[in-house]
């Protein structure tokens, strides 16, 4: 059990600079996500901890251990793959007992004949096999354990990966994308699976993948990443509603916010796009801004319940059964803006037609040219 | 980080490779440089890798043209005054000027006078390219029918093919002679290139091929259309080239060093030597003397793949890896 | 014809010279040599009676066929494994290399290209007792101390160095070193081919288990993948190595070796079938051949069956 830390990482693949300056502090225990866009460079971060990668320069510390020159296996890290890399020869078990037989048993013990033979062999391969069957039995994966990995369906391969990488115990385990080659369902299904095996054994899990909402739903904390570099690092909440960065906040949640373009000016003013104006004042004074709209924070109907809105043509309805989500363009713009709404109000809408859409309550999240978060004057964000 | 990165493991693997490297090759030195050298210089073998390259005399040329009565008699006016064995031994001395060259020419132009090499080399080429050709041309349709075209038998006719995979045609040599020579057929082109037209082989290997072609390629041929026979060396061939090429370099390869077969069937008619054939009989009458144009004519031989895969290794070994991988 | 009609016949014409020729020129063969096996047929004899197994119990009676036998299983349980283990190691040092993997790949595969019969002569020449290179090199140290210090050596320089083709215990192993020289490069592009399919992932997965040395990787993921490419050398080379005739024939083209050391099934079929026109034996032998490649086309079946475990 051990908290992983990141100091300074970077990386370098020739002249392109994959990671340029990684500081990361992930406590003992914690889930947290690692994010981002493909080729963000998320992945090759995971490996630099692993070991798999040699970082160009900075410090990966495991525990209190600074851990740049040992290798991978030395680094009492367990990982899942995305492909799962399982011994395509060996049985599920046989999969699972491989690091307890590395581990555990000499180099004339693990020979295939003479290696028999010797009894301390025995011994230690009782053990073995008792945790292989504790760790098949909290994975449900009992009936399994004889299959090889050619005989099993995707989310069974998963788990067994799971299952080898827990055997060892390891102070932390990586995970890159293990959910990416399952089908929606299955996904979705695991995704809760993992999250209670995280609960189970209070053990450090770091997470990568690229879709955001496995990092929402999953995660205790959510490290942001794009370009090599991390943005944000916070709990999912506060990555959700407390964005620092326009790309952060465009990357986060689904389906993407709302941008328009606008302007703040010399009390603090927001205007936007058809005019139309925020209540509140903003932190910043005369200049460009660009105003971040989550779908759920807005209102469509024929006629908006007050004065300001912005008036719409209604393109595009996505029906989601509990929600409707309206697509529609900003009158005189080429803005298209996509509004939440209850299904009534989407179905009282034909295609087309001129509808009007509003803030509510006025939640809105402003970044500045330079892509950082601007706040408003009084408190809340 | 995983695997051997230090100088000195690369150093030491090196050091494996490059004696491995030294034993292959040790053949290979010793044929070019032998063909190389006097017949001195191979019995007490120095002289390094090329031979001093010193004029030497070639015996068998004196002896040969040794000058007898007439030739004496013929001299008598060029030598006045001097006795017929004094007349003799100058016409010798002459002779061994005449008969003096170095040795690499010795030994390659006695590689090519002693027997027909070059007619060798022909039948090689003759023989190599015709069976090549009909391998091709039995074998492609066959391929396309059994991966493309729906008929009655197609199955039947595919697990003949794996079938036959298993009978290794040298296995067969004996009663193939038999149907032969009682056809009379022993010591003929046909006898050295028919056997090899069926390339069950072959037809394994376009048909694997074949079958990653997309049928609306084929489909659109025939609906502006082409006939099958045309779709086949029309479409289908160009789109089998590097499996083509594979199947080319193997098949070469195989008959041009070909010696059992040959062996077997051409029994009397020298002029049908195929190389090997060519080579095993300049080492069945050689004496001591003739082991520099011996080494020539293996260099000869042997000369033509080796430049060739020289020239193309990374398309023969991917070849040969295309083909072993089926 | 109609078109219909004639898409009918269309493929039965693409396939009948095939068929035609694998019937003529692979099967009909085979079922003559099984019908003559049993007779004591020659070529141009008058007569021909059937002798029934009298030619088979030749071969598992007689001496001379034991020495066949012998000399045959000796050659393959020599060649496969050895050409197998230096194609393999030769892929695997030249697969790790930084750099000059290709110049070693091209040498290595010289010898595959090289008509055997050639080269088997050169090599007769190498080996030769007294101007063989081999035999010199060796005699001209004669006079390094350390070296006189081995027996054998010291033996050779005494006496002369083996007769590496003419003594009877050198012979059969003098050519499994040819076949092996011969052999292993092909083996060797085989494996290479076979390593580059490993997914890499599979030895980070080793790595994080816990397998540190070359050895445990080899054991956990190299050779288990390289499984399949596996049964096929041993297949390709085994077959081929039952089929060794150009070096012996080359080399002892009267003899079958010193003390017939060296008398394969294919010199067998060729002497007793075709040069002393004993049909009947040479197509007994034939026979045996071709069940031994069979069996191992058998085991080589069976093997990948059970192996296909991909997922």
């Amino acid at each position: 059990m051990a908290g992983v830390a990141l100091n300074d990482v970077r990386k370098s693949f020739g002249s392109t600079e994959v990671l340029k300056g990684v500081n990361l502090d992930i406590a003992d225990g914690e889930f947290i996500a690692l994010v981002g866009p493909s080729g963000c460079g998320k992945s090759t971060l995971l490996r630099i901890i692993a070991g798999l990668e040699a970082q160009s320069s900075g410090d990966v510390v495991i525990g209190e251990r600074t851990v740049n020159a040992v290798r991978p296996s030395d680094r009492d890290l367990a990982m899942v793959f995305q492909s799962y890399a399982l011994y395509p020869h060996l049985t599920v078990e046989e999969n699972m007992m491989v690091p307890l037989k590395l581990r555990d048993l000499s180099g004339i013990e693990r020979l295939p004949l003479v290696g028999h033979l010797m009894p301390s062999r025995w011994r230690k391969m009782r053990d073995v096999r008792r945790i292989v069957d504790e760790t098949a039995d909290m994975l449900k994966m009992r009936d399994l354990l004889k299959r090889k990995p050619g005989q099993l369906s995707g989310g069974q391969r998963q788990r067994v990966a799971v299952g080898r990488a827990m055997v060892r115990k390891p102070v932390a385990f990586l995970m890159d994308e293990p959910l990416s080659n399952l089908d929606a369902a299955l996904r979705v299904h695991m995704r809760s699976e993992i999250a209670d095996l995280h609960r189970q054994l209070a053990t450090t899990f770091i997470y990568v993948t690229h879709d955001q909402a496995e990092a929402l739903t999953m995660s205790d904390r959510v490290a942001v990443m794009m370009e090599g570099e991390l943005l944000q690092v916070d709990t999912p909440d506060n990555v959700y509603r407390d964005p620092v960065d326009l790309r952060v906040a465009e990357f986060i949640g689904s389906p993407k916010m709302n941008t328009l373009p606008g302007r703040v000016d010399g009390a603090g003013k927001v205007t936007t796009v058809g005019n139309y104006r925020l209540h509140r004042s903003l932190k910043a004074r005369s200049r460009d801004i660009v105003v971040g709209l989550r779908p759920e924070h807005l209102d469509i109907a024929a006629k908006a319940p007050n004065g300001r809105h912005l008036p719409v043509t209604v393109r595009h309805k996505e029906n989601l059964g509990s929600d409707y989500f309206v697509h529609a363009d900003v009158d005189g713009t080429g803005h298209r803006l996509i509004v939440r709404t209850r299904p009534e109000t989407a179905q009282s809408l034909p295609y087309q037609s001129s509808a009007q859409v509003w803030s509510v309550n006025e939640q809105a999240v402003v970044f500045g040219e330079d892509n950082a978060r601007i706040y408003f004057e009084t408190g809340e964000a | 980080m995983i695997g051997s990165q230090t100088n000195l493991g690369e150093a030491l693997k090196h050091l494996v490779l490059i004696l491995g490297a030294l034993t292959v090759i040790l053949p290979f030195y010793v044929m070019l440089s032998y063909s190389l050298k006097s017949p001195s210089e191979i019995e007490r073998n120095v002289g390094g890798f090329v031979g001093a390259q010193a004029p030497m005399v070639d015996e068998r040329c004196v002896k040969l043209n040794e000058p007898g009565k007439s030739e004496i008699a013929a001299a008598k006016p060029r030598f006045a005054g001097r006795s017929e064995r004094e007349i003799k031994e100058k016409l010798v001395e002459e002779l061994r000027q005449k008969c003096t060259m170095s040795p690499v020419v010795f030994n390659y132009s006695k590689a090519f006078s002693e027997a027909p090499l070059l007619r060798y080399l022909l039948n090689g080429l003759i023989v190599t390219l015709s069976i090549f050709f009909i391998q091709v041309l039995v074998a492609l349709p066959c391929a396309y029918a059994l991966a493309k075209l729906q008929f009655w038998g197609r199955s039947f006719v595919f697990g003949l093919v794996i079938f036959c995979l298993l009978i290794p045609v040298h296995a067969i040599a004996l009663p193939l002679y038999i149907i032969l020579s009682k056809a009379g057929l022993t010591n003929t082109y046909a006898a050295l290139i028919v056997p090899w037209t069926i390339s069950v082989f072959g037809i394994f290997l376009m048909r694997q091929f074949f079958l990653t072609v997309p049928d609306d390629l084929i489909d659109a041929a025939r609906m502006d259309g082409m006939s099958e026979f045309s779709i086949v060396w029309r479409v289908m061939l160009p789109t089998a080239i590097p499996a083509l090429l594979a199947f080319a370099i193997f098949s070469v390869v195989a008959h041009w060093n070909d010696y059992f077969w040959p062996r077997v069937v051409i029994t009397g008619n020298r002029d049908l030597f195929t190389p090997p054939l060519g080579l095993r009989e300049f080492k069945g009458d050689a004496d001591g003397s003739f082991y520099g144009p011996m080494m020539a004519t293996a260099t000869i031989i042997v000369a033509p793949l080796i430049i060739a895969f020289l020239l193309a290794q990374r398309r023969f070994i991917e070849g040969i890896t295309l083909t072993g991988m089926k | 014809m109609s078109t219909a009609a004639q898409s009918r016949i269309v493929p039965y014409t693409f396939v009948l010279p095939a068929l035609i020729l694998m019937f003529v020129i692979l099967l009909a063969p085979v079922i003559v040599a099984a019908i003559l096996s049993f007779t004591d047929y020659g070529l141009g004899n008058t007569t021909v009676s059937w002798v029934g197994w009298e030619n088979y119990e030749k071969i598992f009676k007689r001496s001379h066929y034991e020495k066949m036998m012998t000399a045959t299983l000796l050659y393959v349980i020599v060649v496969v494994p050895v050409s197998l283990g230096l194609g393999l190691g030769a892929a695997l040092l030249i697969n790790s290399l930084r750099w000059g993997g290709d110049i070693y790949k091209t040498i290595y595969f010289l010898p595959v290209m090289a008509a055997l019969l050639a080269m088997a002569i050169v090599w007769e020449f190498t080996l030769h007792p007294t101007i063989g290179i081999i035999n010199d090199t060796l005699t001209s140290y004669c006079d390094v101390a350390w070296l006189r210090s081995w027996e054998w050596y010291d033996q050779g320089c005494k006496d002369t160095f083996p007769l590496w083709l003419g003594d009877k215990r050198y012979a059969l192993w003098t050519l499994c070193f040819i076949g092996i020289w011969q052999a292993f490069g092909f083996n060797m592009v085989l494996y290479l081919a076979g390593l580059t399919s490993i997914p890499r992932e599979l030895y980070h997965a080793a790595e994080l288990d816990g397998a540190k040395s070359a050895w445990d990787r080899f054991r956990l993921v190299t050779w288990p993948m390289l499984g399949p490419t596996t049964v096929f050398v041993v297949t390709i080379t085994a077959i081929r190595s039952f089929q060794v005739f150009d070096t012996v024939e080359a080399i002892f083209p009267d003899s079958g070796g010193p003390a017939k050391s060296a008398y394969v099934m294919m010199f067998v079929i060729y002497e007793k079938g075709i040069k002393h026109n004993l049909i009947g034996f040479g197509a007994a032998v034939t026979m045996l051949f071709l069940i031994f490649v069979l069996i191992m086309t058998f085991i080589q079946h069976r093997l990948v069956d059970r192996r296909t475990h991909y997922s």
